[in-house]
């Protein structure tokens, strides 16, 4: 991975665009969630769904499409890699 | 849970995997037994036990809730973690999904740290295919160093290997483990000689593992594990100690628990990454256009609504014909009831407390409320198996949100279509107790289908002749549209007063959807409903009827012992719209909202002398003669909408928080909200007129 690619924020990747985790940061129980759901600095993300601007948003993690709050993922940031 | 005295002895084994990959039905092919099954996470709730026969004999599998990790963070997925590591089964089904075999691969190589005694199912095979996801089983096997069989069990494929491999499995001693960065590993080296007798009986295997869960310290397991004997006082000691030594080797940079989720995910992607040839493409494009639809800005909602208004006609034009049918028939049967206990010589009281309060009442039950259910009910099951349900909590989690509840809430209220009880107990799958609590008591909002039946039939007494099907399958849609928003409103109401909290973080699962097996569904489903209500009205609404019939029997003063008590209800009956025979029908119907009207029916005929019933609109004439106004439908439908949930409820929510307290806010909080909309919908009408 480039050190020099750009962070940004996970809500920041709409519909249809694909990033690599750069950081997990959530209150506990919910980085225990990320944990097992295997997200994790390095994994690959898709963004396949959004509701609204402020609805939830749906990810393929791993093979599995989970769908997370808006407010829940505001902790994760990652490094865009364009369409899927 | 515990092994019962005739089971001791004979093979177990424990069926694991993460939520909604088809574990239920592995543990019903394997058994014979009907565990509910759907395509979300979370249907499994607590641990079911079954006799699996096969050649050799019989074994016991332990059908245990799906979880996504053994690290718990719910009740829920500590009963699987507990079970595995304490009640020790002979072996562990691992049921692992190969459509998402890569996630599914950390739960089993936790699993594996547990236990090497574990066989690795990939279920779901025949759905992967389709999906031009391939699983090489042969190559997994020899990577875990244990049994691995492809399975597809909803057609009854490869299931029949299981027991074979689950034996194989129970011999191993050891499997692949998880290695760890170089600071973990050299404390598990440190810490392998504290461990206590118990757990080192176990198998070095299980010593690691000790090892790990002393680095992340969960107390409560650590109390479980010291009580065990599996660990030692000084091993708590210095496993504190390693953890200070790591955090401070890993710096702020990262956390143990991380470094140790790293681990898992990084093996189970090497694993995945050469047993799995995925060229998935076009079912997934399927799936999104599906999604883009059924989630849409307004087609989401639009598709939500037109469903339910679908359903509800179906099972409005389809009941009706059934319940004149069965009516026709269970009158013809009465007769003959009435003449065969006339020829036995039974006493003239005997006949009729027989005749006109036990079967008459049953006869009700069967013909009135059975119908719409066993339509109802096998249709929203195949909603459920296509994997709609997720997409609905998808689409209303907004107005979860804003009303302080989790949006998994949804799911439950789902759940409540079918039964309340059903409904307070999957609440388990909601982590944050407030939020669970608030889903637990807004729950029987969302009418049983026992509620929804007398609904369903209300409305085709009254509705049907006026507006036509497709009119009242409007109002029905409009009518449990309002009982969805009361619900919202009373979480609303809970989570800014008695509930008050910050609402909690959680992750959806939104599974492929699933080609469900229609045929296998609506008959189970038939089956299975019909039998349990049957069941169910014969217990509870055959000794109403024998009550109700010796009340309206035993005279008192003037009147009966009937009127008398309806008397007394009157008053405060007339204040929210009804009468006191509807409102002591409600009150006898606590044990099960089904016998609501046949007693409300029943009140009113017992009084009079005979009188024949052939079909539906024969049961509007009783009404209507009885004094029903505009006024007393409307009231009567709403208070069905909302009043108390039955007793099973009740008990259920007391079950679940361990209090009364909960269980009498679950008894009154429906009811003040009835009470009230029925008193402001009577006292408008009465100023109307």
């Amino acid at each position: 991975m480039d050190g020099e690619e750009k962070q940004m924020n996970l809500e920041k990747i709409g519909v249809g665009k694909s990033a690599r985790v750069a950081d997990v940061k959530a209150e506990e129980s919910m980085l225990k969630r990320y944990y097992d759901i295997g997200l994790l600095p390095g994994t690959k993300i898709d963004c396949v769904m959004q509701k609204g601007k402020n609805g939830m948003r749906a990810y393929r993690i791993r093979g599995a499409v989970i769908a997370i709050r808006l407010n829940d993922i505001r902790g994760i940031t990652v490094f865009a890699e364009g369409c899927v | 849970m515990k092994e019962t005295r005739e089971n001791a002895g004979i093979f177990t084994f424990a069926l694991a995997g993460n939520p909604n990959v088809g574990k239920s039905t592995v543990f019903n092919e394997l058994t014979g037994l009907k565990q509910h099954t759907g395509n979300w996470a979370g249907k499994t709730v607590g641990t079911a036990e079954g006799t699996c026969r096969y050649v050799k004999g019989k074994m016991i599998a332990v059908d245990l809730p799906g979880t996504y990790s053994l690290i718990p963070r719910s009740p829920e997925e500590e009963v699987t973690r507990d079970y595995i590591a304490f009640e020790a089964p002979d072996a562990v089904l691992a049921v692992c999904d190969a459509g998402c075999l890569e996630r599914n691969l950390i739960l089993v190589l936790q699993i594996l740290e547990i236990t090497p005694k574990t066989a690795v199912c990939v279920n779901l095979v025949d759905e992967a295919d389709r999906r031009g996801i391939s699983v090489d089983t042969e190559k997994l096997s020899a990577l875990l160093g244990i049994p691995v069989l492809k399975t597809s069990a909803l057609h009854g494929r490869g299931v029949g290997g299981i027991p074979a491999a689950v034996k194989t499995a129970a011999s191993l001693t050891k499997a692949y483990a998880v290695t760890y960065p170089e600071c973990i590993e050299k404390a598990v080296i440190n810490l392998s000689p504290l461990a206590g007798e118990a757990g080192k009986s176990k198998g070095p295997s299980f010593v690691r593992w000790l090892c790990v869960k002393g680095l992340e310290y969960d107390e409560k397991l650590m109390i479980k594990l010291s009580k065990a004997g599996m660990i030692t006082p000084e091993f708590l000691f210095y496993a504190r100690r390693e953890r200070e030594r790591i955090d401070a080797e890993l710096g702020k940079q990262t956390t143990l628990e991380e470094t140790v989720a790293e681990a898992y995910a990084a093996a189970a992607e090497k694993i995945a990454g050469s047993c799995v040839s995925s060229c998935e493409g076009s079912a997934d494009r399927r799936d999104r256009a599906i999604d883009r639809v059924l989630t849409g800005k307004f087609t989401g909602t639009a598709v939500m609504i037109g469903l339910l208004a679908v359903l509800f006609w179906i099972t409005l034009v389809g009941a009706n014909k059934i319940s004149d049918l069965l009516m026709s028939g269970a009158d013809a049967l009465g007769g003959l009831l009435r003449r065969a206990t006339d020829l036995a010589g039974a006493p003239e009281w005997f006949c009729r407390l027989l005749c006109d309060g036990v079967y008459r009442i049953l006869a009700w039950v069967v013909c009135v409320m059975l119908p719409p259910m066993a339509i109802f009910f096998p249709l929203f099951t195949l909603l459920e198996d296509i994997g709609y349900l997720p997409r609905v909590a998808f689409n209303t989690d907004g107005i979860f949100r804003h009303c302080g509840a989790c949006g998994k809430q949804a799911l439950t209220t789902c759940m409540g279509f079918g039964c309340n009880a059903v409904g307070v107990t999957g609440c388990r799958i909601i982590d944050s107790p407030r939020e669970r609590m608030i889903a637990m008591l807004t729950n029987s909002f969302i009418p049983c289908n026992g509620k929804y039946a007398t609904l369903a039939a209300l409305l085709s007494i009254f509705a049907v002749p006026i507006g036509g099907s497709v009119l009242t399958a409007a109002l029905l849609t409009a009518l449990i549209l309002l009982g969805f928003a009361m619900s919202l409103a009373a979480s609303k109401l809970l989570s800014v007063t008695f509930l008050k909290g910050k609402t909690s973080s959680f992750a959806l699962e939104l599974p492929p959807f699933r080609r469900p097996r229609i045929c296998r569904t609506l008959i189970r489903s038939v089956i299975d409903r019909t039998l349990a209500v049957l069941g169910r009205a014969v217990i509870t609404a055959a000794p109403a009827g024998a009550v109700i019939w010796l009340l309206c029997n035993i005279p008192v003063g003037d009147g009966t012992l009937y009127s008398l008590c309806t008397n007394v209800l009157d008053p405060a009956a007339a204040l929210i719209g009804m009468d006191g025979v509807i409102l002591f029908a409600f009150i006898a119907g606590i044990p099960a909202n089904e016998i609501v009207l046949p007693l409300i029916v029943t009140g009113y005929a017992a009084s009079d002398s005979v009188i024949g019933y052939s079909n539906l609109s024969q049961l509007g004439d009783i009404l209507l003669s009885s004094g029903w106004s505009v006024t007393t439908a409307i009231c009567t439908v709403l208070f069905m909408l909302m009043h108390w949930p039955c007793a099973t409820t009740l008990l259920t929510v007391k079950k679940e928080t361990g209090s009364f307290k909960y269980a009498a806010a679950a008894f009154a909080l429906p009811l003040t909200f009835g009470v009230i909309i029925c008193f402001f919908t009577n006292t408008v009408m009465l100023i109307l007129k």
